[in-house]
């Protein structure tokens, strides 16, 4: 029997005009990979919703056409029931999380499924350090990174072993070495017979474990689209540009924990910096300290005209301008269009580079819907956007490529390429190697609150992200 | 955070003190020992507590223009069919015991949410009512939630350039702003984690409870504390300190009336410091 069978599968989202899955025919044989590729806003979530009996069930709409998962009749399965025999990792890893302490979270589907008492601790203790995060044992969730929640995430859904498993970007937030250990193990899990379906852009990392790939391009089941094509590496920087951000032994203490020591870096006008490693290291927190929503213990960081100190953090932009990880969090307005313009409108800029910014990311069929409505793809686009609109001698962008298809991360190398010819500089926060190389100058690796730049990086690194 | 089964019996003890009596003092020390409570919580605490003034200041202020009692008139005026202009001693009296009530209650709550281990209370009412299990889930963390996405919103004007500007005014424009994203941003979180809850399994089997820690010393004192504070409410259901407030208020403290309040005071001092001292 087929792990997943569809028939003719349709679903329309509550007053949209078009369906966002049409025609949809799929079977999936027990103990196979499936990897469904396509541009953002393109339906993957939707699919994967779908199958995890989450639409229409909570996001209302219109569903027909037949289909089973794990054995269970979608059209009569409640969630609850269908979730016994189906994981299901959302794309925002905070979405995940329904108990506010690591172990507790990873343990409550456990008791959800009715586990005999004695067997949960063990087996979500076994579920974390399978993915890592022993450690995080105790934590709360709201303490932890974006990396460190998509693992505790994955520990969740891997816990109470389901027949079959729904991922949706598995690996868009996690360091390489855990998007190895991750795929690895997804890889030893299909051996044994579960079935996996995951949505995922990145395809460099888990396009070799797939048995099958398909592409999901406007709610249909069609050809997977190609692979992104990176515009050629930027040129060497001149040298004797003039620094556009010094950072002098910065130091960050949060909650009594440092979570940066003594970070020192000089920034050249022009340079575009990937600002690189692992979940939690502090690379997030760097850029906030830059940005002015985090003050600095001690140390100073200046831009190319003054000490930054007395500098809050309205008043960095638009020389400095942050788009923070998970944009999705800090949407103020009722379209996509005003959230673009109106930060630029309020500064009194023009209206130029707004109009090229929705031009160059292929916003301009979105302008007029609400920004919740958005997959997380569009709205890290529209997030950058609002960015670029005030033109900013310094982008910092954590994690942009989140969510983001392969056409438009080609597209952000390239703007961000153009901004370098304009002498104008980039921070890019990321675990993305391939756009690392066609976008990075320099490399500054965070580890564990330290900062590693120029020649103080080991030749293996810099081998390993080259 | 703590094992909620202590707050919860001190706050619901001190919410059943200020219902069981009309006594003006004790009803004070209910929500003095409710401030400290709230006090000794690691949250940010002036939200709430402006939010228990304004609320109990209303009751004392439209209190004497709604009730037509008392014989004590303070400042005389006619009387319309709903409203009232005379003003009486007895009814600001009953408007101040009415709002410290009002205002015991919010402090008294945001005590217990804001000591208790939201996942413990959850596990807690998960075993005693397991289908409120997804309100409590959205109930725990709202405040908290709510507080994290407005922190989120305010970073989001900052990096549009909007700082709002110095002063209350500047201060509320800002605010007002806000409301709608963050009225959206709760609705989303709502649907949010009733969703992730269905895909992790809610419903669909029988919900094993884990094992609790058993309670510490600290939490059966808290305990204890909480159940003398209902046994005192008890009493004063029965008839213990009588006070009457219309049609002429008795006298405002009586020895009793003070000894009685004092140990109320002397019960929240005691809670939180064994509240603190377990976290």
């Amino acid at each position: 029997m087929s792990a997943i069978a569809l028939a003719g599968v349709g679903y329309r989202y509550p007053g949209a005009a078009a369906p966002s899955l049409a025609d949809i025919d799929l079977v999936v044989d027990p103990g196979r990979i499936v990897i469904l590729e396509g541009p953002s806003g393109g339906g993957k979530t939707t699919l994967l919703r779908v199958l995890g009996g989450l639409a229409p069930a909570f996001h209302g709409g219109e569903a027909w056409g037949a289909g089973s998962v794990a054995g269970v009749d979608l059209r009569s399965a409640r969630p609850g029931a269908l979730a016994q025999r189906v994981g299901f990792l959302f794309q925002e890893p905070e979405a995940q999380g329904v108990m506010g302490e690591a172990l507790r979270d990873v343990a409550y589907g456990l008791q959800c499924r009715g586990w005999e008492q004695d067997r949960i601790l063990p087996a979500a203790r076994a579920a974390l350090a399978a993915v890592g995060c022993e450690h995080l044992v105790g934590r709360r969730l709201d303490a932890l990174s974006s990396g460190e929640r998509q693992r505790v995430a994955l520990a969740a859904v891997l816990a109470p072993e389901p027949d079959v498993l729904l991922l949706d970007e598995p690996t868009a937030q996690l360091d390489d070495d855990a998007a190895c250990e991750l795929v690895g193990q997804l890889r030893r899990f299909a051996d044994r017979g579960l079935t996996i379906v995951i949505s995922e852009h990145r395809t460099d990392r888990v396009g070799h474990l797939a048995d099958e790939v398909l592409g999901v391009v406007a709610g249909r089941i069609a050809a997977p689209p190609a692979a992104a094509v990176y515009p050629r590496p930027l040129p060497a920087l001149v040298g004797g540009e003039p620094p556009s951000l010094a950072l002098e032994d910065v130091v960050l203490e949060r909650d009594g924990r440092r979570v940066l020591h003594g970070a020192s870096a000089i920034l050249p006008a022009a340079a575009s910096v990937a600002l690189v490693g692992p979940n939690g290291a502090g690379k997030s927190t760097l850029l906030r300290a830059i940005a002015g929503l985090e003050t600095p213990t001690a140390g100073v960081i200046r831009d190319a005209r003054r000490d930054l100190a007395r500098v809050p953090a309205a008043q960095r932009v638009p020389g400095i301008r942050l788009v923070p990880q998970d944009p999705g969090r800090t949407l103020l307005e009722a379209t996509a269009e005003a959230e673009i313009r109106r930060g630029a409108e309020r500064l009194g800029m023009p209206a130029g580079p707004a109009d090229r910014a929705i031009e160059d990311l292929s916003l301009a069929p979105l302008l007029d819907r609400h920004p919740r409505d958005l997959s997380v793809g569009e709205r890290e686009r529209v997030a950058i956007a609002a960015a670029l609109a005030v033109d900013p001698a310094l982008l910092l962008l954590d994690e942009p490529t989140r969510g983001m298809d392969a056409a438009h991360r080609a597209t952000l190398a390239r703007i961000i390429g153009e901004r370098h010819a304009r002498r104008l500089a980039t921070i890019t926060a990321t675990h993305d190697r391939a756009f690392v190389r066609a976008t990075a100058h320099a490399l500054w690796i965070v580890d564990a609150g330290r900062l590693v730049t120029g020649d103080a990086i080991p030749d293996a690194v810099r081998e390993a992200v080259r | 955070m703590t094992d909620p089964r202590g707050p919860l019996a001190v706050c619901v003890g001190l919410i059943a003190v200020s219902l069981a009596t009309d006594q003006p003092a004790l009803v004070a020390a209910a929500l003095t020992a409710a401030v400290l409570l709230y006090l000794s919580a690691p949250v940010a605490h002036g939200l709430v507590l402006r939010l228990a003034a304004a609320s109990g200041l209303l009751l004392l202020v439209l209190n004497p223009f709604l009730a037509v009692a008392g014989d004590r008139v303070l400042i005389p005026g006619p009387g319309f069919t709903l409203l009232d202009l005379e003003v009486t001693a007895e009814e600001l009296l009953w408007g101040a015991v009415s709002g410290m009530r009002l205002a015991t209650a919010i402090v008294a709550t945001s005590a217990f949410l804001a000591l208790s281990d939201p996942d413990r209370l959850q596990a807690l009412v998960a075993r005693i009512a397991p289908r409120s299990a997804l309100t409590v889930a959205l109930s725990a963390r709202l405040v908290p939630a709510l507080r994290r996405d407005a922190s989120d919103l305010r970073e989001a004007l900052l990096l549009r350039g909007t700082d709002g500007g110095r002063g209350r005014r500047a201060h509320a424009r800002q605010a007002a702003a806000l409301v709608e994203p963050l009225v959206a941003s709760s609705l989303d979180r709502g649907v949010g984690i009733a969703e992730a809850m269905a895909a992790r399994g809610y419903g669909g089997a029988p919900f094993t409870p884990l094992p609790e820690d058993p309670a510490t010393r600290s939490g059966h004192l808290a305990i204890a504390l909480g159940l003398a504070l209902i046994g005192l409410a008890v009493a004063l259901v029965a008839g213990a300190l009588p006070y009457a407030v219309y049609p002429q208020a008795d006298p405002l403290a009586t020895p009793l009336a003070l000894t009685a309040g004092a140990a109320v005071v002397g019960v929240g001092v005691i809670a939180a410091r064994t509240l603190r001292s377990a976290r």
